[in-house]
Protein backbone atom coordinates (compact mmCIF):
# COMPACT_ATOMS: atom_id res chain seq x y z
CA UNK A 1 0.00 0.00 0.00
CA UNK A 2 2.77 2.23 0.87
CA UNK A 3 4.65 1.97 -2.37
CA UNK A 4 0.88 2.78 -4.42
CA UNK A 5 1.05 6.19 -2.73
CA UNK A 6 5.08 6.96 -3.34
CA UNK A 7 3.69 5.98 -7.37
CA UNK A 8 1.02 8.78 -6.74
CA UNK A 9 0.55 10.83 -3.50
CA UNK A 10 -3.09 12.24 -4.99
CA UNK A 11 -3.91 8.86 -3.84
CA UNK A 12 -3.57 9.89 -0.30
CA UNK A 13 -7.11 11.58 -0.40
CA UNK A 14 -8.85 8.58 -2.22
CA UNK A 15 -7.52 6.28 0.43
CA UNK A 16 -8.92 8.47 2.97
CA UNK A 17 -12.29 8.29 1.35
CA UNK A 18 -12.25 4.92 1.72
CA UNK A 19 -11.89 4.97 5.71
CA UNK A 20 -8.16 3.88 5.27
CA UNK A 21 -5.34 5.99 7.28
CA UNK A 22 -1.78 6.19 7.20
CA UNK A 23 0.74 4.50 9.34
CA UNK A 24 -0.05 1.02 7.12
CA UNK A 25 3.13 0.05 7.61
CA UNK A 26 4.22 -2.69 4.81
CA UNK A 27 1.12 -4.50 4.87
CA UNK A 28 -0.18 -5.28 1.11
CA UNK A 29 -3.35 -3.18 -0.22
CA UNK A 30 -5.03 -6.37 0.12
CA UNK A 31 -4.24 -6.87 3.73
CA UNK A 32 -5.22 -2.84 4.21
CA UNK A 33 -8.78 -3.34 1.97
CA UNK A 34 -9.63 -6.63 4.37
CA UNK A 35 -8.52 -4.98 7.38
CA UNK A 36 -10.81 -1.62 6.69
CA UNK A 37 -13.26 -3.68 4.97
CA UNK A 38 -13.19 -2.41 1.53
CA UNK A 39 -14.04 -4.62 -1.47
CA UNK A 40 -10.21 -4.90 -2.60
CA UNK A 41 -11.82 -5.38 -6.64
CA UNK A 42 -13.39 -2.12 -6.56
CA UNK A 43 -10.99 0.15 -4.70
CA UNK A 44 -8.41 -1.22 -7.00
CA UNK A 45 -10.30 -0.31 -9.95
CA UNK A 46 -11.23 3.76 -8.81
CA UNK A 47 -7.44 3.76 -7.49
CA UNK A 48 -6.25 2.70 -11.63
CA UNK A 49 -8.79 4.98 -12.81
CA UNK A 50 -7.75 8.22 -10.54
CA UNK A 51 -4.26 7.39 -11.10
CA UNK A 52 -4.17 6.99 -15.02
CA UNK A 53 -6.55 9.18 -16.87
CA UNK A 54 -6.26 6.59 -20.52
CA UNK A 55 -7.11 3.71 -18.08
CA UNK A 56 -10.83 2.78 -19.30
CA UNK A 57 -12.33 1.09 -15.91
CA UNK A 58 -15.91 1.97 -16.92
CA UNK A 59 -16.76 -1.79 -18.42
CA UNK A 60 -15.11 -3.48 -14.82
CA UNK A 61 -16.67 -0.95 -12.44
CA UNK A 62 -20.00 -1.99 -14.16
CA UNK A 63 -19.95 -5.11 -12.75
CA UNK A 64 -19.76 -3.53 -8.96
CA UNK A 65 -23.33 -2.63 -7.06
CA UNK A 66 -24.67 0.93 -7.76
CA UNK A 67 -24.83 0.88 -4.40
CA UNK A 68 -21.17 0.29 -3.57
CA UNK A 69 -20.86 3.37 -6.61
CA UNK A 70 -22.57 6.17 -5.22
CA UNK A 71 -21.57 5.16 -1.80
CA UNK A 72 -17.82 5.75 -3.17
CA UNK A 73 -18.96 9.12 -5.30
CA UNK A 74 -20.71 10.88 -2.10
CA UNK A 75 -17.94 10.27 0.36
CA UNK A 76 -15.94 11.94 -2.91
CA UNK A 77 -18.39 14.60 -2.26
CA UNK A 78 -18.05 14.83 1.70
CA UNK A 79 -14.37 15.21 1.10
CA UNK A 80 -15.18 18.11 -1.57
CA UNK A 81 -17.27 20.01 0.59
CA UNK A 82 -16.13 19.32 3.99
CA UNK A 83 -12.41 19.26 3.11
CA UNK A 84 -11.10 20.54 0.24
CA UNK A 85 -13.56 23.28 -0.17
CA UNK A 86 -13.38 24.69 3.09
CA UNK A 87 -9.05 24.51 2.63
CA UNK A 88 -9.30 26.15 -0.81
CA UNK A 89 -11.59 29.14 0.86
CA UNK A 90 -8.53 29.84 3.44
CA UNK A 91 -6.16 29.83 0.92
CA UNK A 92 -8.05 32.06 -1.26
CA UNK A 93 -8.96 34.82 1.74
CA UNK A 94 -5.11 34.51 2.33
CA UNK A 95 -4.14 35.20 -0.86
CA UNK A 96 -6.33 38.11 -1.38
CA UNK A 97 -4.78 39.91 1.50
CA UNK A 98 -1.38 38.63 0.84
CA UNK A 99 -0.63 38.24 -2.94
CA UNK A 100 -2.51 41.06 -4.05
CA UNK A 101 -2.65 43.54 -1.35
CA UNK A 102 -2.58 46.44 -4.03
CA UNK A 103 -5.10 45.54 -6.50
CA UNK A 104 -8.82 46.37 -5.42
CA UNK A 105 -10.02 43.87 -7.69
CA UNK A 106 -8.66 40.47 -5.89
CA UNK A 107 -11.46 40.67 -3.57
CA UNK A 108 -13.31 39.21 -6.78
CA UNK A 109 -11.52 36.00 -6.43
CA UNK A 110 -13.97 35.56 -3.49
CA UNK A 111 -16.93 36.35 -4.40
CA UNK A 112 -16.14 34.07 -7.51
CA UNK A 113 -15.04 31.41 -5.42
CA UNK A 114 -18.18 31.31 -2.74
CA UNK A 115 -20.14 31.30 -6.06
CA UNK A 116 -18.43 28.44 -6.83
CA UNK A 117 -19.16 27.02 -3.69
CA UNK A 118 -22.92 27.08 -3.74
CA UNK A 119 -23.09 25.69 -7.02
CA UNK A 120 -20.84 22.74 -6.05
CA UNK A 121 -23.14 22.29 -3.08
CA UNK A 122 -26.36 22.29 -4.68
CA UNK A 123 -24.85 19.90 -7.50
CA UNK A 124 -23.94 17.06 -4.99
CA UNK A 125 -26.86 17.78 -2.59
CA UNK A 126 -28.91 17.00 -5.83
CA UNK A 127 -26.98 14.13 -6.02
CA UNK A 128 -26.96 12.94 -2.81
CA UNK A 129 -31.10 13.16 -2.24
CA UNK A 130 -31.95 12.44 -5.66
CA UNK A 131 -29.95 10.98 -8.09
CA UNK A 132 -28.38 8.16 -6.05
CA UNK A 133 -31.14 7.17 -4.00
CA UNK A 134 -33.11 6.57 -7.07
CA UNK A 135 -29.98 4.95 -8.93
CA UNK A 136 -30.04 2.38 -5.63
CA UNK A 137 -34.01 1.87 -5.57
CA UNK A 138 -33.83 0.99 -9.54
CA UNK A 139 -31.30 -1.74 -8.19
CA UNK A 140 -33.19 -3.02 -5.69
CA UNK A 141 -36.43 -3.36 -8.13
CA UNK A 142 -33.85 -4.86 -11.01
CA UNK A 143 -32.59 -7.24 -8.75
CA UNK A 144 -36.35 -7.82 -7.72
CA UNK A 145 -35.99 -7.33 -4.20
CA UNK A 146 -38.42 -4.45 -3.57
CA UNK A 147 -40.17 -2.30 -6.80
CA UNK A 148 -41.68 -0.15 -3.91
CA UNK A 149 -38.92 2.49 -3.26
CA UNK A 150 -38.26 3.84 -6.74
CA UNK A 151 -41.53 5.28 -6.33
CA UNK A 152 -40.70 6.74 -3.04
CA UNK A 153 -37.62 8.41 -3.68
CA UNK A 154 -38.90 9.47 -7.10
CA UNK A 155 -42.49 10.40 -6.25
CA UNK A 156 -43.93 11.40 -10.35
CA UNK A 157 -41.48 9.56 -11.78
CA UNK A 158 -37.69 10.24 -12.80
CA UNK A 159 -35.14 8.34 -15.37
CA UNK A 160 -31.50 8.55 -15.23
CA UNK A 161 -32.19 10.13 -18.55
CA UNK A 162 -33.07 13.14 -16.95
CA UNK A 163 -30.49 13.41 -15.00
CA UNK A 164 -27.62 12.56 -18.10
CA UNK A 165 -29.65 15.51 -19.54
CA UNK A 166 -28.76 18.02 -16.73
CA UNK A 167 -25.47 16.63 -15.33
CA UNK A 168 -23.60 20.53 -16.04
CA UNK A 169 -19.86 20.41 -15.04
CA UNK A 170 -18.23 21.78 -12.20
CA UNK A 171 -15.21 21.91 -13.62
CA UNK A 172 -15.12 25.26 -15.86
CA UNK A 173 -15.42 27.79 -12.82
CA UNK A 174 -12.10 26.38 -11.45
CA UNK A 175 -10.61 26.53 -15.08
CA UNK A 176 -11.57 29.76 -15.36
CA UNK A 177 -10.19 30.64 -11.25
CA UNK A 178 -7.12 29.06 -12.22
CA UNK A 179 -6.72 31.27 -15.54
CA UNK A 180 -7.49 34.43 -14.03
CA UNK A 181 -4.47 33.51 -11.35
CA UNK A 182 -2.18 32.34 -13.80
CA UNK A 183 -3.09 35.31 -16.87
CA UNK A 184 -4.42 37.87 -15.51
CA UNK A 185 -3.51 39.19 -11.74
CA UNK A 186 -0.12 40.45 -11.12
CA UNK A 187 0.81 39.54 -7.01
CA UNK A 188 2.93 41.99 -5.94
CA UNK A 189 3.38 39.74 -2.61
CA UNK A 190 3.61 36.10 -1.05
CA UNK A 191 4.31 34.30 -4.36
CA UNK A 192 4.36 30.73 -3.26
CA UNK A 193 0.93 30.95 -1.57
CA UNK A 194 -0.19 31.88 -5.10
CA UNK A 195 1.34 28.44 -6.36
CA UNK A 196 0.01 26.78 -3.29
CA UNK A 197 -3.28 28.02 -4.51
CA UNK A 198 -3.20 26.81 -7.71
CA UNK A 199 -1.53 23.36 -7.30
CA UNK A 200 -4.95 23.07 -5.35
CA UNK A 201 -6.86 23.96 -7.91
CA UNK A 202 -5.17 21.82 -10.50
CA UNK A 203 -6.02 18.90 -8.46
CA UNK A 204 -8.91 19.72 -6.92
CA UNK A 205 -9.94 19.99 -10.67
CA UNK A 206 -8.46 16.76 -11.87
CA UNK A 207 -10.48 15.29 -9.09
CA UNK A 208 -13.79 16.49 -10.21
CA UNK A 209 -12.76 15.13 -13.93
CA UNK A 210 -12.47 11.59 -12.32
CA UNK A 211 -15.34 12.10 -10.06
CA UNK A 212 -17.55 12.97 -12.62
CA UNK A 213 -16.32 10.35 -15.34
CA UNK A 214 -17.61 8.05 -12.83
CA UNK A 215 -20.91 9.24 -12.84
CA UNK A 216 -21.34 9.75 -16.62
CA UNK A 217 -19.23 6.70 -17.59
CA UNK A 218 -19.93 4.05 -15.12
CA UNK A 219 -23.36 5.09 -13.07
CA UNK A 220 -25.21 6.46 -15.71
CA UNK A 221 -25.06 3.35 -18.22
CA UNK A 222 -25.54 0.76 -15.70
CA UNK A 223 -28.60 2.29 -14.69
CA UNK A 224 -30.13 3.17 -17.65
CA UNK A 225 -29.50 -0.46 -18.57
CA UNK A 226 -31.52 -1.90 -15.36
CA UNK A 227 -34.10 0.81 -16.68
CA UNK A 228 -34.36 -0.57 -19.78
CA UNK A 229 -34.55 -4.35 -18.81
CA UNK A 230 -37.44 -3.06 -15.88
CA UNK A 231 -39.59 -1.99 -18.98
CA UNK A 232 -39.12 -5.18 -20.29
CA UNK A 233 -39.81 -6.94 -17.51
CA UNK A 234 -43.31 -5.57 -16.87
CA UNK B 1 7.39 23.85 -30.71
CA UNK B 2 6.21 22.56 -33.72
CA UNK B 3 6.33 24.58 -37.19
CA UNK B 4 3.53 26.57 -38.53
CA UNK B 5 2.43 24.88 -41.69
CA UNK B 6 1.32 27.20 -44.86
CA UNK B 7 -0.86 26.39 -48.32
CA UNK B 8 -0.77 28.12 -50.95
CA UNK B 9 -3.34 28.33 -53.60
CA UNK B 10 -2.64 30.60 -56.51
CA UNK B 11 -2.80 30.07 -60.01
CA UNK B 12 0.13 32.23 -60.46
CA UNK B 13 3.33 30.88 -61.07
CA UNK B 14 5.30 34.00 -59.86
CA UNK B 15 3.12 34.17 -57.00
CA UNK B 16 3.60 30.69 -55.80
CA UNK B 17 7.03 30.72 -56.47
CA UNK B 18 7.89 34.22 -54.70
CA UNK B 19 5.47 33.43 -51.73
CA UNK B 20 7.13 29.89 -51.12
CA UNK B 21 11.03 31.74 -50.96
CA UNK B 22 9.44 34.96 -49.06
CA UNK B 23 8.20 31.95 -46.34
CA UNK B 24 11.17 29.77 -46.75
CA UNK B 25 13.10 32.62 -44.71
CA UNK B 26 10.73 32.49 -41.77
CA UNK B 27 11.93 30.45 -38.96
CA UNK B 28 9.64 27.37 -38.19
CA UNK B 29 7.52 27.61 -41.21
CA UNK B 30 6.94 24.78 -43.57
CA UNK B 31 5.06 24.72 -46.49
CA UNK B 32 2.68 21.69 -46.31
CA UNK B 33 0.96 21.97 -49.62
CA UNK B 34 0.20 24.42 -52.74
CA UNK B 35 -2.48 24.32 -55.17
CA UNK B 36 -2.36 25.79 -58.75
CA UNK B 37 -5.86 25.18 -60.30
CA UNK B 38 -9.40 26.06 -57.76
CA UNK B 39 -10.67 22.59 -58.90
CA UNK B 40 -11.96 20.73 -55.42
CA UNK B 41 -9.57 23.67 -53.37
CA UNK B 42 -11.53 23.21 -50.31
CA UNK B 43 -11.05 19.36 -50.27
CA UNK B 44 -7.37 20.35 -50.90
CA UNK B 45 -6.93 22.88 -48.77
CA UNK B 46 -8.91 20.40 -45.82
CA UNK B 47 -6.95 17.18 -46.96
CA UNK B 48 -3.56 18.59 -45.50
CA UNK B 49 -2.57 19.83 -41.76
CA UNK B 50 -2.30 23.60 -42.20
CA UNK B 51 -2.40 26.85 -39.88
CA UNK B 52 -2.86 28.79 -42.73
CA UNK B 53 -3.74 29.48 -45.92
CA UNK B 54 -2.95 32.01 -48.46
CA UNK B 55 -5.37 32.07 -51.46
CA UNK B 56 -4.55 34.51 -54.08
CA UNK B 57 -7.86 36.56 -55.71
CA UNK B 58 -8.19 34.23 -59.42
CA UNK B 59 -8.82 31.39 -57.46
CA UNK B 60 -12.31 32.66 -55.95
CA UNK B 61 -14.25 31.95 -58.55
CA UNK B 62 -18.02 31.15 -57.35
CA UNK B 63 -18.12 27.62 -56.89
CA UNK B 64 -15.21 27.90 -54.82
CA UNK B 65 -16.37 31.22 -52.78
CA UNK B 66 -19.30 29.06 -51.70
CA UNK B 67 -17.24 26.19 -50.71
CA UNK B 68 -15.24 28.10 -48.57
CA UNK B 69 -18.23 29.72 -47.11
CA UNK B 70 -19.45 26.84 -45.61
CA UNK B 71 -16.06 26.21 -43.67
CA UNK B 72 -14.85 29.10 -43.06
CA UNK B 73 -14.22 30.99 -40.31
CA UNK B 74 -16.58 28.81 -38.12
CA UNK B 75 -13.84 26.25 -38.15
CA UNK B 76 -10.70 27.60 -36.88
CA UNK B 77 -7.88 25.94 -38.26
CA UNK B 78 -6.76 26.39 -40.89
CA UNK B 79 -6.57 30.35 -40.73
CA UNK B 80 -7.37 31.60 -44.57
CA UNK B 81 -5.22 34.74 -45.75
CA UNK B 82 -6.56 36.62 -48.65
CA UNK B 83 -3.58 37.86 -51.10
CA UNK B 84 -5.06 40.98 -52.43
CA UNK B 85 -4.01 42.43 -55.74
CA UNK B 86 -4.19 46.47 -54.68
CA UNK B 87 -2.94 48.94 -52.58
CA UNK B 88 -6.31 50.45 -51.97
CA UNK B 89 -9.15 49.33 -49.76
CA UNK B 90 -10.79 46.34 -51.15
CA UNK B 91 -13.52 44.51 -49.03
CA UNK B 92 -12.17 40.68 -48.32
CA UNK B 93 -14.66 38.00 -48.54
CA UNK B 94 -15.74 37.33 -44.48
CA UNK B 95 -14.48 33.75 -44.87
CA UNK B 96 -10.70 35.27 -44.72
CA UNK B 97 -9.46 36.38 -41.18
CA UNK B 98 -6.77 38.72 -42.61
CA UNK B 99 -5.17 39.65 -45.70
CA UNK B 100 -1.55 40.46 -47.75
CA UNK B 101 -0.99 42.73 -50.37
CA UNK B 102 0.72 41.68 -53.26
CA UNK B 103 2.33 44.84 -54.08
CA UNK B 104 4.40 45.25 -50.40
CA UNK B 105 8.40 45.20 -50.28
CA UNK B 106 10.18 41.84 -49.00
CA UNK B 107 10.33 43.23 -45.63
CA UNK B 108 6.77 44.74 -45.24
CA UNK B 109 5.76 41.34 -45.90
CA UNK B 110 7.87 39.40 -43.56
CA UNK B 111 6.40 41.56 -40.78
CA UNK B 112 3.27 41.44 -41.62
CA UNK B 113 3.33 37.48 -42.16
CA UNK B 114 5.24 37.27 -38.69
CA UNK B 115 2.83 38.86 -37.04
CA UNK B 116 -0.36 37.20 -38.67
CA UNK B 117 1.31 34.16 -37.34
CA UNK B 118 2.09 35.46 -33.70
CA UNK B 119 -1.44 36.75 -33.47
CA UNK B 120 -2.70 32.98 -34.20
CA UNK B 121 -0.58 31.21 -31.75
CA UNK B 122 -2.38 29.78 -29.49
CA UNK B 123 -2.89 30.95 -25.45
CA UNK B 124 -0.87 29.94 -22.93
CA UNK B 125 2.20 29.44 -25.92
CA UNK B 126 3.21 33.38 -26.50
CA UNK B 127 2.64 36.68 -24.48
CA UNK B 128 0.26 38.85 -23.67
CA UNK B 129 -0.82 38.80 -27.24
CA UNK B 130 -3.07 36.45 -27.53
CA UNK B 131 -5.49 37.60 -25.29
CA UNK B 132 -5.49 40.85 -27.34
CA UNK B 133 -9.25 41.22 -27.94
CA UNK B 134 -10.69 42.48 -31.09
CA UNK B 135 -12.36 45.77 -30.59
CA UNK B 136 -16.07 43.88 -31.55
CA UNK B 137 -15.45 41.35 -29.13
CA UNK B 138 -14.68 43.52 -26.33
CA UNK B 139 -18.30 45.37 -26.85
CA UNK B 140 -19.62 41.55 -26.71
CA UNK B 141 -17.73 40.78 -24.01
CA UNK B 142 -18.55 43.70 -22.13
CA UNK B 143 -22.24 42.89 -22.54
CA UNK B 144 -22.00 39.52 -21.27
CA UNK B 145 -20.08 40.11 -18.00
CA UNK B 146 -23.75 42.57 -17.61
CA UNK B 147 -25.42 39.60 -18.03
CA UNK B 148 -27.27 39.93 -20.86
CA UNK B 149 -28.13 36.78 -23.35
CA UNK B 150 -26.93 36.27 -26.30
CA UNK B 151 -30.18 37.07 -28.06
CA UNK B 152 -30.28 40.49 -26.05
CA UNK B 153 -26.80 41.01 -27.59
CA UNK B 154 -27.63 40.41 -30.98
CA UNK B 155 -30.34 43.14 -31.05
CA UNK B 156 -28.11 45.66 -29.40
CA UNK B 157 -26.08 45.48 -32.01
CA UNK B 158 -27.58 44.36 -34.85
CA UNK B 159 -25.65 41.25 -35.30
CA UNK B 160 -27.35 37.74 -35.92
CA UNK B 161 -27.30 35.28 -32.81
CA UNK B 162 -25.02 33.31 -34.50
CA UNK B 163 -22.63 36.02 -35.14
CA UNK B 164 -22.85 36.39 -31.50
CA UNK B 165 -22.09 32.88 -30.59
CA UNK B 166 -18.86 32.75 -32.80
CA UNK B 167 -17.47 36.15 -31.28
CA UNK B 168 -17.73 34.30 -27.43
CA UNK B 169 -16.32 31.62 -29.06
CA UNK B 170 -13.21 33.17 -29.75
CA UNK B 171 -13.58 35.12 -26.90
CA UNK B 172 -13.93 32.32 -24.41
CA UNK B 173 -10.69 30.42 -26.84
CA UNK B 174 -8.61 33.74 -26.60
CA UNK B 175 -8.90 34.71 -22.94
CA UNK B 176 -9.15 30.78 -21.41
CA UNK B 177 -11.90 31.61 -19.61
CA UNK B 178 -15.42 29.69 -19.93
CA UNK B 179 -17.81 30.93 -18.04
CA UNK B 180 -20.31 34.06 -17.79
CA UNK B 181 -18.95 34.63 -14.08
CA UNK B 182 -15.08 33.83 -14.91
CA UNK B 183 -15.78 36.87 -18.42
CA UNK B 184 -16.82 38.75 -15.36
CA UNK B 185 -14.10 39.03 -13.55
CA UNK B 186 -11.75 39.18 -15.89
CA UNK B 187 -13.90 42.42 -17.30
CA UNK B 188 -13.71 44.31 -14.31
CA UNK B 189 -9.84 43.45 -13.52
CA UNK B 190 -9.31 45.01 -17.45
CA UNK B 191 -11.79 47.36 -17.08
CA UNK B 192 -13.40 46.81 -19.25
CA UNK B 193 -16.69 47.51 -17.27
CA UNK B 194 -16.25 48.81 -13.84
CA UNK B 195 -18.07 47.75 -11.11
CA UNK B 196 -20.74 49.79 -10.26
CA UNK B 197 -22.29 48.51 -13.51
CA UNK B 198 -22.35 45.03 -12.69
CA UNK B 199 -24.06 45.57 -9.15
CA UNK B 200 -27.04 47.22 -10.77
FE1 LIG C 1 -21.03 14.07 -8.00
FE1 LIG D 1 -21.91 15.37 -10.72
Amino acid sequence: MADLIHLNYLLISVINRFGINLGFGDKSVQEVCQEHDVNLDFFLEIVNSFHDEDYLPEEHLQDFSVGLITDYLSKTHRYYLDVKIPELEKLIIMMVVECYANNKHATLLESFFREYKNELIAHTKREDEKVFPYSIATELAFLGKDNSLIESTAPGGYSIQEYSSEHDDIESKLYDLKNIIIKYLLPTGNQSLCSKVLTELFNLEKDLNDHSRIEEKVLIPKVLLMEKKLKTMK
Amino acid sequence: MSKTGFYIASKSYLITKGLESLLREIAMVEIVGKSDSSFKLLENILNKESDFVIISEDMLDPQTKSDLKKYFPYKNKPTLLYLKNSRGYEKAESFFCDSINLYLSKNELLKELNEIIESKKPAGKTSSKSSNLSEREKIVLRHVAMGLTNKEIGEKLFISIHTVTTHRKNITQKLGIKTVSGLTVYSIINGIINLEEVSK
